[in-house]
């Protein structure tokens, strides 16, 4: 039993270490003065650039920010994806297929010709332990062609979590641990194995995101 | 998935032409009519067939069905009451709906009634043309079947209206070698489900035997409009989950009844068991004779197809000499010894035709002989189909690569059997001697009457009825053959001789005992004794267990004493049994006159109820004891029980999902869990009837044998459960759950660990789902572990879908 319990605080030192190095303050909301009043809700500043980007959508609303997924107008991909790092302190939101990711219309996700809905796609969205948003979307079937990056390729939500007891200023960073896109050539089905390994890799890409704060 | 899945008319589970209950109270047992009037009833099966088919046509509106839908008798029975039993296909437009059926009984008086559980409602289809044809149907599914030798025959193809609900997927098998439960990748297809409830298909049936393939009947439904193959499933009926007068090898002398040729030469066909020729055999030879014939395995080596030749030319009509022929297998080499015909075409295991060799058909012959009889006098029964059509048995079979089968079946396509030669005492570790033991061929010759009667669909547990019902009604055969195979009842087995409710007792090696133990499943370490939550996901072998259970409890009763091996715990007061041929008299009925083809063991219950009150009475004490006895294997509860504690898992595939489908009805799958490996996750269970919620649960194993870790980890008293490192894709975890309200309910189910890091950067997460992506529709790929399920297709792509969705919800 004394073991046993050792090894417990042992496990929960480590949890809060990670968290300490995770750059998000998870439970102390910062930025705020003593004096703020309660926040009802979110206000999201979209980033600057044209590169691969987090924007607000219209159809936000104060408790629910849309963001969408936008690349670059001249670049062709096959499918992106990415962890997003939130603080506790807000939630990410599931839309109306159960996921957290909503796709945007963009990319071919079943195989060419089909138009089967209960055809697997490569669509995934979920949230891990720790608030970390995992989200991608893809093209399975190489004969699609490529697609145009510069437009909404996928959608998520970050909801505004009323029990958190946010303050109105409290800056409740995001951060991108990682972002990868299927490039446009990715090889032939006829290509030997040697010449797919070196083109069926995904790239990093940096996704810009802005500002969240609590109001 | 679907907007509107066909679903049985479960309001008009029991339409009634009088209006009146089928279950009226103070019913009184039916008197079983003299053999004159049967006789009459009998000559008027027409008669009664066309009013219950217009019977039916007067109810359609009430069933929900239009004029389209019509009605194909295919069974038609006069039991001994004098009721017509006419059991019908569905149809819509003249084609088969696909499971659908309709049992109608016309009473001696005239009374109809139906039985609507089988029927489907609400068909319509989107066109009414098949864009293709019958041999491109076929095409597909041969390029799928992708035989290794030449086809046995050409392949049956029928159109039929399919019910898409029962699309899929995903199908498991046992691994003998490990009594594990592992992905059937032969049989699994990726199908799309087709947006319509119901779409046009052709059913496919093949046959292969011959030494490459083996013996295998794969089916399969392909939509008639996109070419998916929809379904595939093997047809053939095994036994396995491992497996003149004539000296036989299990009954010593017993009379055979054979037929003498011209020339004064005999052959083993019995001529009065079976009047229309077996219509397998006529194909090949129009001249055949009628009558159950014993044949001997061959091997062509023009096609190397599998074939038979009849023990015939038989000098004397003495056969057998009560001894097995040696194991035709050179012991050092391992080559199989055979004999070839003058031009050396064919051939047949060496010893096939001496007297040892002729021992085997001995007891094959006794065995389906006395079976058949069995039925026509117990039963009025004329053979498999009621029809007369004359069965055939193969022995000393070839079943691939030389290997000796310890194995028997039901082959739908020959209307036939097949017996194995028994690996021991050849082999010291050997599983089963020559498998023609009585039980064993009542057995199989059941699996015929079943087809031809409730058609029991052979997955989960109207899979486990089927087995069961020819465990049942094969152990009844072996006690009708004790009592002198003569007369219209079936005595029962010495008292408290529990080697008689072995399956196979006498032929399993010493060691292994028997296949089956009716009175206690359980022991062969694989069977269940019980109903519980996830039964269905048993080999149909092992589901099997609870009705033979019920059975045996049935004929004999159960234990008060909680160390008894007949003592069950969800009636531990114990029980007074019927007797066999009360009990065989039921059941008979039960399969006969009211089960479905998808009935499930609850179901199984009300008819076994109807039919002891129809032939006793409601009320009665045989009534009683089925209700006490299906109690007693935890189906419902005896009078003054109260509701037992249920433990069960959620559905996590809904009806007419990939993983859920593939056997029919769909639900066998439908509470798989999918999880990644090396990831922290949740499985959960509920508990109702009981305020104390609390659950045990058991550490992951693969073999069904409990207690054999698969090294998986614990899940913990909360359900979280931290999955190891573990890449056997094709591999599925059982985890069992326990009520600790009550420890006698409990429930199973299966865990997928999904290898899902696809992009090997040690990290679970979305972007594994792009390296999956990337390898789906490639042949080879640089990198395996993008292929999460084993080949770069959809498979990958839902099984990542599933397990990332379970570890990593949307908040
Ligand atoms: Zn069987």
């Amino acid at each position: 039993m004394r073991t046993r319990s050792l090894s417990l605080v042992l496990s929960a030192l480590v949890l809060s270490l990670a968290i300490a190095c995770g750059g998000g303050s998870s439970s102390t909301p910062s930025g705020s003065t003593p004096s703020a009043p309660p926040a009802t809700g979110l206000i999201y500043t979209n980033p600057t650039g044209t590169g691969w980007r987090l924007v607000k959508d219209a159809s936000s609303t104060p408790t629910r920010v849309i963001l969408n997924l936008v690349g670059p107008s001249d670049l062709k991909t096959r499918g992106v994806g990415f962890n997003l790092q939130a603080p506790a302190t807000i939630k990410f939101g599931a839309f109306t297929n159960g996921m957290a990711i909503n796709e945007g219309g963009v990319y071919q996700l079943l195989s060419a010709g089909s138009a089967d809905p209960s055809e697997p796609i490569a669509l995934i969205g979920g949230v891990k332990a720790g608030n970390l948003l995992t989200a991608g979307i893809f093209q399975k079937d190489r004969s699609q062609p490529a697609q145009d990056s510069g437009t909404t390729l996928c959608q998520i939500a970050v909801l505004f979590d009323a029990t958190k007891g946010l303050h109105a200023g409290d800056k409740l960073p995001l951060q991108i641990t990682k972002a990868k896109v299927i490039p446009e050539d990715i090889g032939t089905i006829t290509d030997d194995l040697l010449t797919l390994d070196k083109k069926m890799k995904m790239a990093d890409i940096t996704i810009a995101v802005g500002s969240l704060t609590a109001n | 998935m679907h907007c509107t899945l066909p679903r049985p008319v479960s309001a008009l589970v029991l339409a009634l032409a009088a209006g009146t209950g089928l279950m009226t109270p103070c019913l009184a047992a039916s008197p079983t009519l003299p053999p004159t009037q049967l006789a009459a009833i009998q000559a008027q099966k027409p008669v009664r067939t066309a009013q219950a088919v217009t019977h039916l046509h007067q109810l359609r509106n009430q069933f929900g069905l239009d004029a389209r839908t019509d009605f194909l008798p295919h069974q038609v029975l006069v039991n001994s009451q004098g009721r017509t039993v006419v059991r019908a296909h569905q149809t819509f437009d003249g084609r088969r709906v696909w499971g659908g059926e309709v049992i109608t009984h016309v009473e001696a008086e005239g009374q109809v009634k139906a039985l609507t559980q089988g029927l489907r409602s609400g068909v319509t289809l989107a066109g009414n043309t098949p864009k293709l044809s019958p041999e491109q149907a076929r095409n597909i599914a041969l390029r799928s079947l992708a035989p290794k030798g030449s086809l046995g025959a050409a392949p049956k193809i029928e159109q039929v209206v399919f019910p898409t609900t029962f699309t899929g997927g995903f199908a498991t098998r046992v691994d003998s070698t490990r009594g594990t439960t592992v992905i059937d990748r032969d049989l699994s297809i990726f199908a799309k489900a087709p947006a319509g409830a119901y779409v046009l298909a052709y059913e496919v049936q093949t046959l292969l035997s011959n030494t490459k393939d083996g013996h295998k009947e794969i089916n399969f439904i392909i939509d008639a409009n996109t070419g998916a193959i929809l379904r595939k499933w093997n047809a053939v009926q095994g036994d396995s989950p491992a497996a003149g007068t004539g000296k036989s090898f299990y009954r010593g002398d017993v009379p055979l009844s054979t037929a003498v040729a011209p020339d004064n030469t005999f052959s083993l066909r019995a001529t009065d068991r079976g009047s229309l020729p077996n219509p397998f055999v006529a194909e090949q030879d129009p001249t055949a004779p009628a009558g159950l014939t014993m044949y001997y395995g061959i091997v062509d080596f023009n096609t190397y197809n599998y074939g038979f030749l009849p023990y015939q030319g038989h000098a004397t009509n003495s056969w057998g000499n009560g001894t097995l022929m040696p194991l035709p297998i050179n012991p050092t080499t391992w080559e199989p010894l055979l004999e070839f015909n003058a031009d050396g075409t064919l051939a047949w295991w060496q010893g096939t035709m001496s007297e040892a060799g002729d021992t085997t058909a001995v007891d094959a012959h006794y065995g389906l002989s006395t079976t058949w009889d069995f039925y026509k006098n117990v039963f009025g029964r004329d053979g498999i189909d009621d029809k007369g059509t004359s069965p055939f048995a193969v022995v000393h079979a070839f079943q691939g690569n030389g290997i000796m089968l310890d194995n028997a079946f039901w082959a739908p396509w020959y209307f036939g059997m097949v017996f194995g030669e028994g690996s021991y005492p050849a082999l010291p570790n050997g599983y089963m001697s020559a498998i023609t033991e009585i039980d064993i061929t009542g057995h199989e010759l059941t699996h015929g009457i079943t087809q031809y009667s409730a058609g029991l669909i052979y997955s989960q547990q109207s899979g486990g009825l089927n087995e069961a019902t020819s465990d049942m009604l094969g152990k009844m055969v072996q006690a009708y053959a004790d009592g002198g195979a003569t007369g219209t009842t079936i005595p029962n087995f010495p008292g408290g001789d529990l080697n008689k409710w072995k399956i196979a007792h006498d032929s399993a090696a010493p060691g292994v005992d028997a296949l089956r133990f009716m009175y206690k499943p359980s022991l062969d370490g694989m069977s269940t004794d019980c109903w519980y939550d996830g039964v269905d996901l048993l080999d149909v072998h092992l589901s099997s267990g609870a009705p033979n259970r019920f059975f045996y409890f049935l004929c004999e009763g159960a234990s008060a004493n909680a160390s008894s091996a007949t003592f069950s715990p969800y009636l531990p007061g114990g029980m007074t049994g019927i007797g066999n041929d009360k009990a065989a008299r039921i059941w008979y009925k039960t399969l006969t006159e009211y089960l479905a083809p998808d009935a499930d063991f609850e179901a199984a219950r009300t008819a076994s109820i109807a039919a002891a009150e129809e032939l006793h009475g409601t009320g009665s004490p045989e009534a009683t004891a089925v209700v006490k006895a299906w109690a007693a294997v935890n189906v419902g509860v005896a009078p003054g029980q109260p509701a037992p504690v249920r433990v069960s898992f959620p559905v996590v595939h809904p009806e007419g999902s990939f993983i859920d489908a593939n056997a029919y009805p769909s639900g066998v799958l439908a509470k798989v869990q999918f999880f990644p490996v090396k990831t922290n996750v949740t499985v959960q269970a509920t508990v109702t009837n009981t305020t104390n919620t609390k659950l045990t649960w058991s550490t992951p194993y693969w073999s069904t044998l409990e207690g054999i870790p698969a090294f998986a980890g614990r899940i913990n008293p909360d359900g979280t459960w931290a999955t190891p490192a573990f890449n056997f894709y094709y591999e599925l975890l059982n985890i069992k759950v326990t009520s600790q309200a009550d420890p006698n309910q409990f429930a199973k189910s299966q865990v997928l660990l999904v290898p899902a890091d696809a992009d090997t950067d040690n990290e679970t997460d979305a972007l594994d789902m792009g390296a999956a992506a990337m390898s789906w529709g490639l042949p080879a790929t640089p990198n395996p572990a993008a292929w999460v399920a084993g080949s770069g297709d959809d498979w990958s792509i839902a099984f990542l879908a599933e397990a990332l969705t379970n570890a990593f919800p949307a908040k």
